[in-house]
């Protein structure tokens, strides 16, 4: 297996460092889950985070939240460690676990969006009016008062969306925001990332890459290592290698040989 | 009807009228807390807490009588257990999140437990009957006022954390990425779920609790959609059944608890009964 770190090009880019991850390493209890990681995301990035299931794509941006400590190595979000600068960060999970019949309506979920730790006594005006744009941005403004479990899955998704730029980010972090969408959102969600990369510094966790490859500017290819991480367009060559190790996975997995 | 009107009024009955009065007000806290745990779900452990209650007011009783304590009511002494459970419940769901159950019927029998011992070695005859069932004739004046003070303290700390104690029961990863203490939030929850229960000891008591806490939040639950109208529509679902059961209680003669939970149980089922039958006709 190569290992390779490509260090990005510094004589081409040189934005502000947004997330950086040095030697990072993490386990659940005994199994590791990423050993020695390490890439720069620079501002005005749009990096795609592609690999095989439990390779550690979810858990990269856990980290990046702070909603996990890393064992070993450092992770500098926006200048300092995580959770430090967590509140301009905006996250859109894949799952939630959340009960259905839990009673709060599209506008209300899009609202936590503008929650931070400081005091606050309900919303203000300016919180509901940006709730609002965020919802526009993903289509549901007309949705606003729905309860939340009475949408479809892509509706959801795009709620979870919405609820991620009412942060009003500067580093977006979005787990496969498309994993339950169908092909008509699908198209709605490609054209509101190419509308949001013009804004904010984009992560996006996925294994749908013909989604991702006209918009990506660098892919970080993770199964328990950072197996490549290549600036530019994506590739063919990247694509070919992430392919191939699919089809070897494919090749040595017992159930499949007839 | 009437009858009981003019009990209601009458200024030399002040049990019923307390008793009432009693009802409305623990009714706000019942509704704003009753939505908390029946959306997040944390029914169970409002059982804990109000079941553990009995330790302090073993307690309190027993230190009244054998150390002279008399400033040493008995809500005093559940209002200290009720916090303290809460305070072991919320450091089990946040450091050992795998082993909340087995916490919540520990802190349960153990508050009954301590209880239990304290009320049998205290001299005289103390009945606990009343305490685990609730019985009116124990709410004087003072209570009264101590029941206000809990609703007002239980109205501050929801309009204070209101947004954030929703963003937690919703989604707790999400509030936590937007910076937000949620272990802190957790336990701002259980506090008010432990005043709650404190509040309601006296007129349902510590077994009969729990269901007053969800049943009118649930049925609340079946015509709003938004957390806010829930807890309205539940603080006046509350209001209803409480003094309902109070004025039947003393119409029928019989425990006031029991006939409070009934009438509230009674309507829960019939609104369960209804949706099915709307829902199975739809089908065919």
């Amino acid at each position: 297996m190569k290992n390779v770190v490509a260090s990005p090009d510094c004589s081409q880019n040189m934005q502000p460092v947004v997330l950086e991850f040095r030697n990072v390493s993490f386990s659940y209890g005994i199994a590791p889950v990423l050993e020695n990681v390490s890439f720069t995301i620079r501002k005005g990035d749009m990096t795609c985070i592609v690999g095989p299931n439990g390779g550690g794509k979810t858990t990269i941006l856990k980290l990046a939240l702070g909603l996990i400590q890393p064992q070993q190595g450092e992770i500098n979000l926006l200048g300092s460690s995580p959770p430090t600068n967590v509140t301009r960060v905006g996250y859109s999970p894949q799952y939630i676990h959340y009960d259905p019949r839990f009673p709060m309506t599209v506008i209300d979920i899009v609202l936590t969006g503008r929650l931070g730790n400081a005091l606050k006594i309900g919303y203000s005006k300016a919180d509901k009016e940006t709730a609002k744009y965020a919802l526009e941005q993903v289509g549901l403004l007309e949705k606003m008062q729905v309860p939340f479990g009475s949408l479809s899955g892509g509706q959801r998704q795009r709620v979870l969306l919405a609820r991620a730029l009412a942060c009003e980010p500067e580093l977006l972090l979005l787990d496969e925001p498309t994993s339950n969408v169908d092909a008509a959102s699908e198209v709605h969600f490609q054209e509101i990332l190419e509308r949001m990369k013009q804004h904010v510094t984009l992560v996006l966790v996925t294994h749908d890459l013909a989604f991702v490859s006209g918009l990506t500017t660098s892919v970080l290819c993770v199964n328990r290592r950072v197996l490549s991480h290549s600036t530019g367009e994506l590739s063919e060559q990247v694509l070919r290698e992430m392919y191939g190790n699919d089809i070897k996975l494919v090749k040595h997995d017992p159930m499949h040989r007839r | 009807m009437s009858g009981v009107l003019a009990v209601l009024f009458d200024p030399d009955i002040t049990l019923i009228r307390y008793a009432v009065l009693a009802g409305l007000l623990a009714g706000i806290s019942l509704g704003i807390v009753g939505s908390f745990t029946v959306a997040k779900r944390i029914t169970s452990v409002t059982g804990a807490l109000s079941h553990s209650v009995l330790g302090g007011i073993g307690f309190a009783l027993y230190a009244r009588s054998v150390f002279g304590f008399s400033w040493f009511h008995p809500l005093y002494g559940a209002l200290f257990a009720g916090i303290l459970s809460a305070l072991i419940l919320s450091w089990v769901s946040s450091y050992a999140k795998e082993r909340e159950d087995t916490a919540i019927s520990a802190v349960w029998a153990t508050g009954m437990a301590v209880g239990l011992l304290f009320i049998a070695r205290t001299p005289g005859y103390v009945d606990p009957m009343s305490y685990l069932f609730g019985d009116i004739l124990l709410i004087s004046k003072q209570d009264l006022y101590l029941i206000a003070l809990l609703d007002a303290l239980v109205l501050f700390l929801t309009v204070m954390f209101y947004p954030k104690l929703v963003a937690v029961c919703f989604d707790e990863e999400f509030a936590r990425a937007r910076g937000i203490p949620t272990e802190r939030y957790h336990l701002v929850l259980l506090l008010l779920s432990a005043l709650t229960v404190v509040l309601l000891v006296s007129i349902v008591g510590i077994v009969l609790v729990v269901a007053l806490l969800a049943l009118p939040a649930a049925l609340a639950a079946q015509f709003t959609r938004r957390m806010t109208h829930m807890m309205v529509v539940a603080s006046v679902f509350s209001m209803l059944f409480t003094s309902g059961g109070i004025v039947t209680s003393y119409v029928l003669d019989l425990p006031t608890g029991p006939c409070i939970i009934l009438l509230v149980a009674g309507c829960y089922y019939l609104v369960l009964a209804t949706q099915y039958l709307s829902i199975s006709r739809k089908k065919y």
